[in-house]
């Protein structure tokens, strides 16, 4: 095994997860396409990996393709990810404390646009700041700042209702 | 905005643990990947270097008829055209022309006092009597007293100098030519540069070519030598390419 293979095989050992779980939150619980995200971004950074690990860092260019893939995928509303099979598989979805309250998060975030949803889990799963968040996703700060304060009312709207309605049942 | 986070994080659900699957089929993934971008790489470089020596060519002079030496007798390797069958209807174009004949002697190397305009790098020699030419950041050596160089085969009476970076795909730095990276090239001295050369050494037919690195950048100096009026060896474009540099 090469070093480059052994180095890279390091750095995913240690961060496929982290990645898993910002693509399953990007992808509103949509395992397989969350998976997909993850080896788009895996696979586009082994190719550059030399050139990452020297200048910018593997996890920021990875965190980069991650969203981009993200947007581009969002974009794309004419893409239709699911096709029609006989059997129907039924993936379990990773165990949560409260999966009511999970759903309707990801619920909440599936109806953000593209960009909102993407500031959210960026500030508010990842820590990341404005600046950071601005450099991942290409655009200005004063964008993403934008953004952020459209997502938060919505989805303190959205969340509020549903969680409301959630404790009314209980 | 902790609950928000909170709430988040809860809806990613726990960290899956990576397992040896996970990571081999990753890895694989990547290196097909790079497989598949340093072939597209390569592919492309050489339908970019095709059509620009191609075009370079189109636009030579055609040469001056009065007083040009006939071409001399002798004993040249001229390569049968290969009918080949297209499967298309299309007829494929087939350059039938013979290349110029060997002259008896090599042409010899003369010093070049005039940088080459227009581009970066020059030669401090260039074969006597010939011209320069520029064309589309490539530099064109010719004889201006070939005559009639349109019965000629394209291919077959120009010499070509460009410049190009080589590209790092995470191997290491490579020309676009070559799957390999230039460290582990077999190299030759040209000057007091590292160079590799391809081509038939010692053998003035076919085509030739040498890279030449420039210092410790990923610059090169490109030299193509397809002249059969040069009647060159290797040791020839050798000690002619060991004078091509970037400008100071």
């Amino acid at each position: 095994m090469s070093d480059r293979d052994a180095e890279y095989l390091e750095y995913v050992t240690a961060h496929r997860g982290r990645m898993l779980r910002t693509a399953r939150l990007l992808t509103a619980g949509d395992t397989h396409w969350a998976e997909d995200l993850v080896q788009v971004a895996l696979t586009r950074l082994y190719v550059h990996w030399s050139k990452v690990r020297k200048e910018d860092g593997a996890a920021r260019y990875a965190d980069r393709i991650l969203v981009n893939a993200f947007l581009d995928e969002r974009r794309r509303m004419w893409r239709r990810r699911e096709s029609a099979t006989e059997q129907l598989y039924d993936a379990a979805s990773p165990p949560s404390q409260d999966p009511a309250e999970r759903l309707t998060v990801l619920g909440a975030l599936a109806k953000l646009p593209r960009r909102q949803h993407a500031v959210v889990v960026l500030r508010y799963f990842r820590d990341f700041d404005v600046q950071t968040t601005a450099e991942l996703m290409g655009c200005s700060e004063g964008t993403v700042k934008s953004q952020t304060s459209r997502a938060l009312s919505t989805m303190r709207e959205l969340l509020h209702d549903s969680l409301e309605t959630m404790e009314s049942l209980r | 905005m902790t609950d928000l986070k909170e709430l988040l994080d809860e809806a990613a659900g726990p960290e899956p643990t990576v397992t040896d699957a996970d990571l081999s089929a990753d890895l694989t993934r990547g290196h097909r990947a790079l497989r598949r971008r340093r072939i597209t790489g390569f592919t492309t470089g050489a339908v970019a270097t095709a059509l620009v020596i191609g075009v370079s060519w189109s636009v030579l002079p055609s040469g001056t008829t009065s007083g040009a030496p006939q071409p001399a007798v002798q004993a040249t390797k001229t390569p049968k055209p290969v009918q080949t069958t297209p499967k298309d209807y299309r007829k494929l174009h087939q350059d039938t022309r013979k290349p110029p004949v060997i002259p008896a002697k090599p042409v010899p190397l003369a010093a070049n006092s005039t940088p080459f305009a227009g581009v970066v790098f020059t030669c401090d020699l260039i074969p006597r009597g010939w011209a320069v030419r520029s064309f589309a950041k490539q530099i064109v050596l010719y004889d201006p007293k070939l005559a009639n160089p349109s019965q000629y085969h394209d291919a077959t009476y120009v010499l070509n100098v460009w410049s190009e970076d080589m590209v790092d795909d995470g191997d290491g730095l490579t020309p676009a030519k070559y799957g390999e990276a230039w460290t582990k090239l077999p190299k030759v001295r040209a000057g007091n540069q590292q160079a590799v050369a391809t081509g038939v050494p010692g053998s003035p037919y076919g085509r030739q070519q040498v890279f030449l690195r420039q210092g410790n950048t990923k610059h090169l100096v490109t030299i193509t030598n397809q002249a059969w009026n040069l009647a060159w060896d290797m040791n020839t474009l050798l000690t002619f390419a060991g004078s091509c540099h970037y400008k100071k």
